[in-house]
């Protein structure tokens, strides 16, 4: 029997990443909306190049912004695969998902955790996990068209000042920007900066919380860490988004 | 009409109250239960996000900061009754607190009930269909769509907002700011922007300035950059999507003290700017600038507050000082009811835009709207794109919301705002334009501008060949000039492997810009 997952396509790379490397199905149908256009047409490429064995389907759905016709093309997959199959409920929009639950109450529900990066398949009320390893950085960037060789590049776009991490372990994907003063190792001087000094501080950081601000359209502001370390004058620090978190790490004493 | 039913069950969204609030509006109810997932693990943002929801179904944020002395509260003065919303009826709404989808909360739906599934984990929402189906209980199961109606996501059927959550609320549950504004979008002052000519003057595209002052009958005065916020908020107003949009609205801490201390700081600053001696606090300089010569910033603070509560200020003081108390205040929004979007404008008039602005812009937009807020900036330049994850539009391109979704694109001043012409010749120009456009063959000088705008915003060949037929230009033959471009030129390499990403070309001189 053809053993099927259904997945959307969401803002996170992790999750679709991780079915890749599950070894669990041979068949997975992947779902996405044309908002998520670009990020389906990369995973497609990625997919095809890294994991060629791997059986992938990718369906276009309707929009989001047209949640009607979601549930009626929900309707209609799941009466044409007789509701055998298991769904993926950590990725997507509910409104994208969801439907797929409602039409087909009794599949395996299958969902993603982190510490350490496990698959949970929940089945007549059983749970069983599978430890997922092997998911490198590069993979994950490579999701998204991004590489990272010293340097995160996509295309001719690259953002010197900003690190990507992934713990294999926990599975949290991190970018983490540094600040200017700290960069320039002149975190003691931020009260004391010229005035010129204070603009071109201003600009580069804003310029950095942009880059980190791009990457979350690109990995959602859920699906990575994102956060700016050293010191941050207030105007760029009092308008950091919710998601990007500040730290001054304390530096070890010599 | 919607109908009212027995029970609406919901679950807290701990990230943002946002949809929860949706939920108790868009669907009428007797009661309404809220359930609280998993409370002792909230972080304390998650706790003052449900307070601030507790906050909103009061419909005023004036008490929501519990102030150490009762005078800190807000005072009549200051309060405006506009900053509130309408609340809901607190006895209709209970809280219930639960660790996850227990068999007691399943069990106490019935199929006369109606579930929100908005928030909540994807799995937690589907292990509760899951566990509903299995009781044989059958209740309409629904959720709030991101354009603000309610799917019921097993039929499809899809019902009409009821009572909307306008845009001082959603601000309110995203970020907890109080808005203040004064003046809405106007569609018929939009389309007076829209109809009026536009000149270039040092490459900068400005209103004729005659024509708009006469047509508006008040002076538009194009020295200070302002006319183009106003420009864009009614422009945008005049968009078949767009539901609201402000000019100029100010964010407050929902705290008296900590929003008189900013506006401490700002009337400092004004008063010491005002030389003539002719703003609305003169009679009170000597006071302000004394209190500001403290060096304590606590008693510099105590003192600040005491002359903003206990001075008997006229109304034209109240209003400068209204002015003055926001924290963040943006030159304008515009809120998508069609999808949800708020997209937040910060207007340049002037085509020099540094990366840092357009980092700025993200950041603020992001701020205050994690989900839904879109980054735009409108200024004097000619070419509409998207600029490091920031719309960055040509003011007059705004007239149409199509302009979104034909980027990257080139504003042609229309040649009769050059020389006059009838008011015949001037309807149909855009279309000439087109059509002279549509007859240019592609040369290595009019595709630069193109190459330009890939290299700063990365896309695929059929991409690109979209863009160059969208800017007038034939595409047959493409690639092949192209590669002879490159040869000649030697300013980029074609790679005929890659026209699937955004690698087919690479720019020779390509480090970093």
């Amino acid at each position: 029997m053809v053993n099927t997952l259904l997945a959307v396509l969401g803002d996170s790379a992790v999750p679709s990443l991780a079915l890749l490397h599950s070894g669990q199905y041979d068949n997975l149908v992947f779902f996405y909306t044309k908002e998520n256009e670009g990020k389906a047409s990369m995973f497609s490429q990625f997919s095809k190049f890294a994991f060629p064995e791997i059986n992938v389907e990718i369906n276009e759905i309707p929009s989001i912004n047209d949640p009607a016709s979601i549930v009626e093309y929900a309707k209609k997959f799941c009466s044409e695969y007789k509701n055998d199959f298991s769904i993926f409920a950590t990725a997507g929009a509910k409104q994208t998902i969801l439907p797929f639950v409602a039409q087909a109450p009794k599949s395996t529900m299958v969902s993603l955790l982190h510490s350490p990066l496990r698959l949970i398949v929940l089945e007549n009320n059983l749970e069983k996990e599978y430890l997922l390893n092997g998911i490198e950085l590069n993979q994950i960037l490579a999701t998204r068209g991004w590489n990272f060789n010293g340097m995160l590049r996509k295309g001719n776009q690259q953002f010197d000042n900003v690190q990507p991490r992934f713990d294999a372990h926990t599975g949290r994907l991190s970018f983490i920007g540094t600040s200017w003063l700290r960069r320039a190792n002149r975190e003691d001087e931020i009260h004391s900066l010229s005035k010129k000094e204070k603009k071109e501080v201003q600009n580069e950081d804003q310029i950095l919380t942009g880059e980190l601000l791009q990457l979350s359209e690109d990995f959602g502001k859920n699906g990575a860490n994102y956060s700016i370390i050293g010191a941050l004058r207030s105007p760029n620090r009092a308008v950091l988004p919710p998601f990007i978190r500040h730290e001054m790490p304390v530096d070890e004493e010599e | 009409m919607t109908e009212t039913i027995q029970t609406l069950y919901t679950i807290f969204n701990r990230n943002d109250p946002t949809p929860t609030a949706n939920a108790l509006r868009n669907i009428g109810f007797e009661n309404a239960v809220v359930l609280i997932l998993g409370q002792e693990d909230f972080n304390p943002r998650h706790q003052e996000n449900l307070a601030r929801f507790k906050t909103w179904l009061t419909g005023s944020p004036r008490y929501h900061v519990e102030e150490e002395e009762e005078e800190y509260r807000w005072p009549d003065m200051f309060w405006k009754q506009n900053w509130e919303w309408e609340g809901i009826d607190s006895e209709k709404v209970s809280f219930l607190t639960a660790e996850g989808i227990t068999a007691d909360l399943v069990n106490l739906i019935s199929s006369e009930d109606t579930v929100d599934v908005t928030s909540g984990t994807k799995i937690q929402v589907a292990t509760l269909i899951q566990e509903l189906h299995n009781n044989h209980c059958n209740p309409n199961i629904v959720l709030q769509t991101q354009n603000n109606q309610t799917l019921n996501i097993s039929t499809g059927n899809l019902i009409p907002q009821m009572t909307p959550l306008n845009f001082r609320e959603r601000v309110w549950l995203s970020s907890g700011y109080i808005v203040d504004y004064e003046v809405k979008g106007d569609p018929k002052i939009g389309e007076i922007w829209i109809g009026t000519r536009k000149k270039l003057s040092n490459e900068v595209v400005f209103p004729k300035q005659g024509e708009i002052s006469k047509k508006l009958g008040k002076n538009i005065n194009l020295e200070h950059g302002y006319w183009l916020e106003e420009a864009v908020t009614h422009m945008m107003s005049t968009w078949s999507t767009i539901s609201e949009t402000y000019l100029g609205p100010r964010l407050i801490r929902p705290s008296f003290s900590r929003a008189a201390g900013a506006a401490f700081f700002t009337v400092v600053a004004k008063v010491n700017q005002d030389k003539r001696g002719r703003g609305p606090l003169t009679e009170y300089k000597e006071s302000i600038l004394k209190i500001d010569e403290h060096e304590d910033f606590e008693e510099k603070q105590h003192q600040a507050f005491e002359f903003l509560l206990k001075t008997e200020f006229n109304r034209k003081q109240i209003r400068f000082i209204h002015q003055c108390l926001h924290s963040v205040e943006f030159d304008s929004v515009a809120f998508d009811a069609s999808s949800g979007k708020v997209y937040v404008v910060e207007c340049k008039a002037m085509t020099n835009i540094k990366p840092g602005v357009l980092g700025r812009i993200f950041a603020i937009t992001k701020l205050v709207f994690p989900t839904t807020g879109v980054p735009m900036l409108a200024y004097g330049g000619t070419t509409s794109t998207t600029s490091n994850g920031v719309y960055q539009i040509a003011w007059p391109e705004l007239a149409t919301e199509e302009i979104l979704s034909q980027l990257p694109k080139t504003y042609k001043l229309p040649k009769s705002t050059k020389k006059e012409k009838t008011q015949k010749q001037r309807s149909t120009e855009n279309n000439q334009i087109v059509n002279e456009v549509k007859k240019r063959h592609a040369t290595l000088e009019n595709t630069r501008p193109l190459l330009n705008i890939i290299r700063a915003d990365p896309r695929d060949w059929l991409q690109f060949v979209n863009l160059v037929t969208r800017n007038g230009i034939k595409a047959k033959g493409l690639w092949k000039k192209m590669e002879k471009w490159g040869n000649s030129s030697k300013l980029f390499e074609l790679d005929p492997e890659r026209r699937g990403s955004v690698d087919w070309i690479s720019f020779r001189d390509a480090k970093k810009d």
